[in-house]
């Protein structure tokens, strides 16, 4: 075993949320290491194709998947540096203010210990450091004002523009979706070219991820990036009060020690309860900052529901963004819905391509043979869809825990059980029948659902936070309420999920915590 | 059975894929095995899945599924698409249905040659400097 030489942070994962805090920290002068499980990307490695693209996705994680609606891994995850953001679809979608006061407003799940006026700073700040482009002040319509985002909207295309006469039907109103591309040149990166390739990573970055925004900015700060690498453990002083660092297996198998003075578990949101859950000791025994039991509890995913059409026109489906070129926030009231609970995003006009998950194909999933064949042949042509993202209730029963078997490093795996219930049953329901009042005030002359199963996506909670070990893995910052210099970033610190993407809020509080952080150095860090 | 989720999977190379896909590291390999939760090494879900529609298929008529007329192979799959294969011993059929499918799609739709085919203009930032 080979013990490094300390280093003010290691932050476990090079993802959106440990490249923010990297890059807050390094600029503030902090030793820091990111570790990560995966290859060192580069931007040259992001091929323009669905098979290719799947190599930046994780190939068996280290996961069992139990219930009825299993956590989404293979297409969401992360694997390497860069993590899920190097592929995400760059939709920025904020949570809005009753989304943090859901138990104060209905008397269900929890509150977040923070106000959405307490974060919306910050996502002004990532829109002008990351670069967004959208229309701020037309989502005023449904959230407080703020700043204008840097950058106009997006281009608008055929496949998205068909939908607006049906949205307008229903009386919901859209407007430009806010995303995390470049419609205009941004700092040095150049606009967008609207080949929808976003999905598998886009290398002129022209789309916001890591490797161009926070990453870039910490290694130039100095901060070190150890790929390959995979952390096994949080360690922690005989006393339990404080984290010293992590134990990670390098690419050869060796065992290293990395001390620290602050320890960031910046990973999967699966993967940081795993990461705790397997740092039991004896001031721990039932895992890192798990005294309220709560560690790997209340994972939370989004539902979606699709409404499928088909129009005469050639609708050029495979240009424009893999993002959104239209939202709404018109159904985000949590009871907007009768007879279901919960917020809904809408959102329309992302690029199809031909093949991968969320290609053509599978658009009709019972077709094959010659019937799939002629499907496709039209649908290159008439093809398009939108999506209504829903918001699912906390559940302590959806949870990470670990079972016996272990990994090559002699880690436990993790079991990752998840179910909706009723109430997410009726809001994706009430959304369908939605959907198609939609649809059929548009001029599409086929309009179809797929209802077989209800879509799991964009994993989040596991380590939530709020006002105390009782009720709650960390605070507002992400900070555990056990070791002041043991942190948790990413959407797992969600206490509620809202139906906006949760990449955004993600930025938006790891910048936060960081910038605390660094603020407030030498009470934290010791 | 990739021919018959997809007419042209044969001379696209659809066996060729799976056969060379397996044979490298998952963390190489780009099936959509890896995107729908199989566990490596995607030899063993391969394996098994062949052996269960091989098995199932003899059962029902007494012949191995390349041995079907067409009608009956579509059938066959219209069946497993549906987990409706009575006495099914392999990886779950629906599973088996969506990934051999998916290989398929990839390997006649999803290159820049299948891009072309269709019409639609590939757009490529950095294109595959091979097929897979």
């Amino acid at each position: 075993m080979a013990t490094q030489e300390k280093v003010d942070v290691v932050i476990a994962g090079a993802g959106a949320s440990g490249s923010t805090f990297a890059a807050v920290l390094a600029k503030a002068g902090k030793k820091v290491v990111l570790i990560d499980n995966g290859p060192d990307w580069q931007l040259t490695d992001l091929i323009s194709s669905d098979m290719w693209g799947r190599r930046i996705k994780p190939a068996g994680p280290p996961f069992i998947l139990e219930g009825k609606q299993v956590a989404p891994i293979g297409y969401h995850g992360g694997w390497g540096v860069g993590g899920a953001a190097l592929h995400w679809f760059a939709n920025v979608p904020r949570l809005l203010p009753n989304d943090f006061k859901i138990k104060s407003e209905h008397n269900r799940a929890h509150d977040w210990p923070i106000a959405y006026e307490d974060v919306a700073p910050w996502y002004d700040k990532v829109a002008h450091d990351i670069g967004i482009s959208g229309d701020a002040k037309a989502e005023e319509l449904w959230r407080p004002a703020g700043r204008d985002y840097p950058m106009p909207p997006m281009r608008t295309f055929k496949n998205g523009e068909v939908w607006l006469k049906g949205f307008a039907a229903n009386n919901i109103r859209m407007v430009p979706a806010a995303v995390a591309m470049n419609s205009t040149d941004f700092k040095d990166r150049p606009a967008c070219i609207y080949d929808g390739w976003c999905h598998v990573g886009c290398p002129i970055g022209a789309l916001a991820n890591p490797l161009v925004t926070y990453l870039g900015e910490a290694r130039a700060a100095g901060a070190e990036v150890r790929a390959w690498s995979t952390v096994t453990r949080v360690l922690t002083d005989a006393s339990g009060k404080k984290a010293t660092g992590v134990e990670y297996f390098d690419r050869d198998g060796e065992k290293h020690v990395q001390p620290a003075s602050v320890v960031v578990c910046a990973s999967w949101a699966a993967q940081n309860p795993r990461l705790l859950l397997n740092s039991a000791t004896d001031k721990h025994p039932n895992g890192l900052a798990n005294a309220s039991g709560l560690v790997g509890k209340y994972m939370m995913t989004h539902i979606t529901a699709v409404t499928n059409a088909m129009f005469d026109d050639d609708l050029e489906g495979a240009k424009g963004t893999i993002g959104g070129q239209f939202m709404s926030y018109e159904r985000y009231s949590k009871t907007a819905h009768k007879g279901a609970f919960g917020s809904t995003l809408l959102v329309c006009g992302g690029a199809t391509k031909v093949s991968g998950l969320t290609g053509i194909h599978n658009a009709r999933p019972d077709l094959f043979g010659a019937d799939l064949a002629a499907f496709m042949k039209r649908a290159v042509k008439g093809f398009t869809r939108f999506t209504a993202a829903c918001e699912e209730q906390p559940k302590i029963e959806n949870r990470v825990e670990l079972v016996t078997q272990k990994d090559e490093f002699g880690m436990p795996l993790a079991r990752i059980v998840h179910n909706y219930d009723d109430n997410e049953t009726a809001l994706w329901n009430a959304n369908f029948e939605e959907g198609l009042k939609i649809a059929h005030a548009t001029d599409a002359k086929d309009v179809w659902q797929m209802r077989t199963a209800m879509p799991a996506i964009h994993l989040m909670g596991g380590t939530i936070m709020g006002t105390g070990a009782a009720n709650s893995v960390v605070n507002s910052f992400g900070q555990t309420h056990e070791l002041p210099n043991l942190y948790v970033a990413g959407p797992g610190i969600f206490p509620t999920c809202g139906a906006s993407n949760p990449t955004y809020t993600v930025f938006a509080l790891s910048l936060r915590a960081a910038e605390n952080l660094a603020s407030n150095w030498g009470a934290i860090a010791g | 059975m990739g021919e018959a989720l997809v007419p042209g999977a044969r001379e696209a190379g659809v066996a060729h894929f799976i056969d060379q896909q397996v044979s490298v590291s998952a963390s190489e390999a780009l099936l959509e095995a890896r995107i729908v939760n199989v566990r490596p090494p995607f030899v063993n879900f391969y394996r098994g899945a062949i052996a269960a529609v091989d098995k199932a298929s003899a059962a029902r008529g007494g012949k191995r599924f390349a041995a079907l007329l067409a009608a009956e192979q579509h059938d066959f799959i219209g069946q497993l698409r549906q987990n409706k294969i009575d006495g099914w011993q392999g990886p779950p059929a629906g599973q088996v249905y969506f990934v051999l499918r998916s290989d398929a799609v990839d390997v006649v739709f999803g290159t820049m040659e299948g891009y072309e085919s269709l019409g639609v203009p590939y757009m490529p930032h950095i294109a595959p400097d091979k097929r897979w």
